[in-house]
């Protein structure tokens, strides 16, 4: 199948897909106990009247058929009308945009340093295969696996915050503020890459591109970065893709214990203020956001195959 | 000293989770330099994995015991990783499979240059000429090529330029010609004849292609389970050992006459001859000790009480 087509039908599946983000999305509006017209005039402690929640409710247009409704807020969603956040009576769609910034640079910053990790404990472990870095490696990494975010969060600002004082404990402003949020989400991430790496790795190994390549004499590293490696990437590109696409939809955890104000915090206080409409948008903002970046990771990982990106023309 | 590769007592043995399986078993045999030897056997015989216990590259669960040297000077493991490159190269097996496919025709041979420590600039002048050696009138496409846009034949030229890009004094081509056809097959045949002229010493030629191994080497060495049976010039012409026989009688040009019975599998071992269970012409004494080598005449060894004494 040629590059083109690929993509085609990669594009055609993700159609109902995207149906199926919009209907959650508005399911969720839809299904959320309590009156959103009532909801949205009692913030603050008010109690409305019935004819002012009536009012509100044919204003809203809660007053047509679900299917109506539903077209009539895909159609304002896909105009970038989000609706109006029961809480601070803004636009959605504004209030994501005004924190996403914030967690675009802590997804960049972790999924680097995922990348990193990965791609270095994965390699090291096996050019030690079966000695002391491969067995540290897979302490390590087991290790990093079972501890949950939270906590390894509260143990760094711990440490590095409040016990040694080199790196602020919340907020934003700087690389340092981003650092250990980073290394928090980012753990987990970068463990399972670079175990999933080191399967991959010991397989390629194996083949006899391999012992041919050992047969030229060069060092282990070589053998395994510049030989093994370029194949054995593929399948962790993907795991690390997927994970970005995680962390674009920002970490409601990890954000929360660092005091970020990006889109996971909003979504953890939306649910908190009961603010349907901000919870929509969030959902739906970060499902687009996920299926993006996992289309993008799939035609990416495909190109890194010489066999894919230049077809099967020979010389 | 004659000048050569010698076995001495060679044992390769892997341990597996489910137990030690020997692959190799007290191999002993010299392979004159200046000469192609031919290794042939059924698959699985353990002929690769006794190429590969040369060149130091089994992997680490395999355990090897006797000597291995060459022109004198004994080769550990790890001797043997040390020279590979300009010492000894391999001709792998499967040109599809033992090519990366991710990387260029370019990297490759830079990589097998590194031995030579030439400065970066010759290196593509060299790696250009080596083509030329191997027939690429044209090498700057191939160079810049991934091996899947390269046929089988090309793929296998290729190989045999990387395998002896630092003039090596020994190569070992495992199965050169294994999946390639009629016209692939003769082409190996006159790149493998075409090496001794680029400085390469001795050769060793596993295979199980009888055609290449008889239009190629004087020498021929026929494996059977793990251990070296036969060895000597003429061997295809006038074999002694009765499993040479029968796997000669069992090509189809020589009457396709199968051999009655089936390989011992690994690990399978019996206290007498290893080939005993199949041999038409075993005796009591056979199925109970394992022959010495003999040697009916001079400059052959046959691993037979036929010929004993």
């Amino acid at each position: 199948m040629t590059m083109g087509r690929y993509l085609l039908h990669k594009l055609l599946s993700l159609l109902p897909v995207l149906l199926g983000i919009t209907l959650a999305a508005f399911t969720l509006g839809v299904l959320s106990p309590g009156d959103p017209a009532e909801l949205a005039l009692s913030q603050g402690g008010y109690e409305p009247t019935a004819e002012q929640v009536a009012e509100l409710e044919r204003q809203l247009g809660l007053d047509a058929p679900y299917p109506v409704q539903y077209l009539r807020w895909v159609g304002r969603a896909l105009s970038g009308d989000l609706g109006t956040s029961y809480r601070s009576r803004r636009p959605v769609a504004e209030e994501l945009l005004r924190r996403l910034p914030v967690t675009l640079e802590l997804a960049a910053w972790s999924i680097t340093l995922a990348c990193a990790l990965g791609l270095f404990l994965g390699c090291a472990a096996v050019i030690g295969r079966g000695r002391w870095p491969d067995l540290l490696i897979q302490a390590l990494t087991g290790l990093q696996l079972s501890f949950p975010a939270f906590w390894l969060g509260l143990l760094l600002i711990l440490l590095f915050a409040e016990t040694l004082g080199w790196l602020p404990t919340s907020g934003t402003g700087g690389a340092g503020h981003m650092l250990l949020p980073a290394v928090t989400l980012s753990s987990a991430t970068a463990a399972t890459a670079a175990r999933l790496l080191r399967s991959t790795l010991l397989g390629e190994l194996g083949k006899p591109y391999c012992t041919a390549a050992a047969a030229r004499g060069i060092t282990p590293a070589r053998l395994v970065v510049r030989n093994a490696l370029p194949n054995a990437a593929v399948p962790v590109a993907a795991l690390l893709g997927n994970s970005l696409g995680g962390m674009l939809g920002g970490s409601v955890i990890v954000e929360s214990i660092f005091a970020l104000p990006g889109i996971g915090s909003y979504a953890l206080e939306a649910i908190g203020g009961r603010d349907y409409p901000a919870l929509q948008g969030y959902v739906l903002l970060t499902g687009l956001i996920y299926v993006g970046v996992t289309l993008l990771v799939d035609v990416v990982s495909m190109l890194l195959d010489p066999r894919v990106r230049l077809g099967g023309k020979h010389l | 000293m004659v000048r050569g590769l010698e076995l001495r007592d060679l044992s390769v043995t892997f341990s597996l989770p489910g137990g030690d399986v020997p692959a190799v078993e007290g191999v002993r045999a010299f392979f004159p330099s200046g000469e192609i030897t031919g290794l042939i056997g059924e698959s699985g015989c353990g002929k690769s994995v006794l190429g590969l216990a040369i060149l130091g590259l089994l992997p680490p669960y395999a355990q090897v015991e006797g000597e291995i040297i060459l022109d004198g000077e004994e080769l550990s493991p790890g001797e043997s990783r040390r020279r590979l490159g300009t010492g000894l190269g391999l001709i792998p097996q499967d040109p599809a499979e033992s090519l990366n496919p991710a990387r260029t025709v370019a990297a490759h041979l830079r990589e097998a240059l590194l031995p030579l420590r030439l400065p970066r600039s010759a290196v593509p002048e060299r790696s250009e000429s080596l083509l030329r050696d191997f027939g690429f009138e044209d090498p700057r496409p191939v160079l810049r090529a991934y091996p899947h846009q390269l046929s089988g034949g090309m793929q296998q030229r290729v190989l045999c330029a990387i395998g002896t890009a630092c003039s090596p004094r020994w190569v070992l081509a495992d199965e050169p010609t294994k999946g390639l056809d009629r016209t692939l097959r003769g082409q190996v045949r006159e790149t493998l004849l075409s090496l001794p002229k680029r400085g390469v010493e001795g050769m060793l030629v596993i295979t199980h292609d009888l055609a290449l191994a008889q239009g190629l080497c004087k020498h021929i060495g026929v494996m059977y389970a793990g251990q070296l049976l036969e060895l000597g010039p003429g061997v295809l012409e006038e074999p002694c050992h009765p499993f040479t026989r029968a796997f000669l009688a069992a090509l189809p040009e020589n009457g396709f006459r199968p051999m009655a019975g089936a390989a011992p599998r690994p690990g399978d071992r019996s206290e007498g001859c290893v080939f005993a269970p199949r041999c038409p012409r075993a005796a009591e004494r056979c199925r109970r000790e394992r022959p010495g080598i003999s040697s009916p005449f001079p400059g052959r060894m046959v691993r037979c009480f036929l010929y004993e004494g």
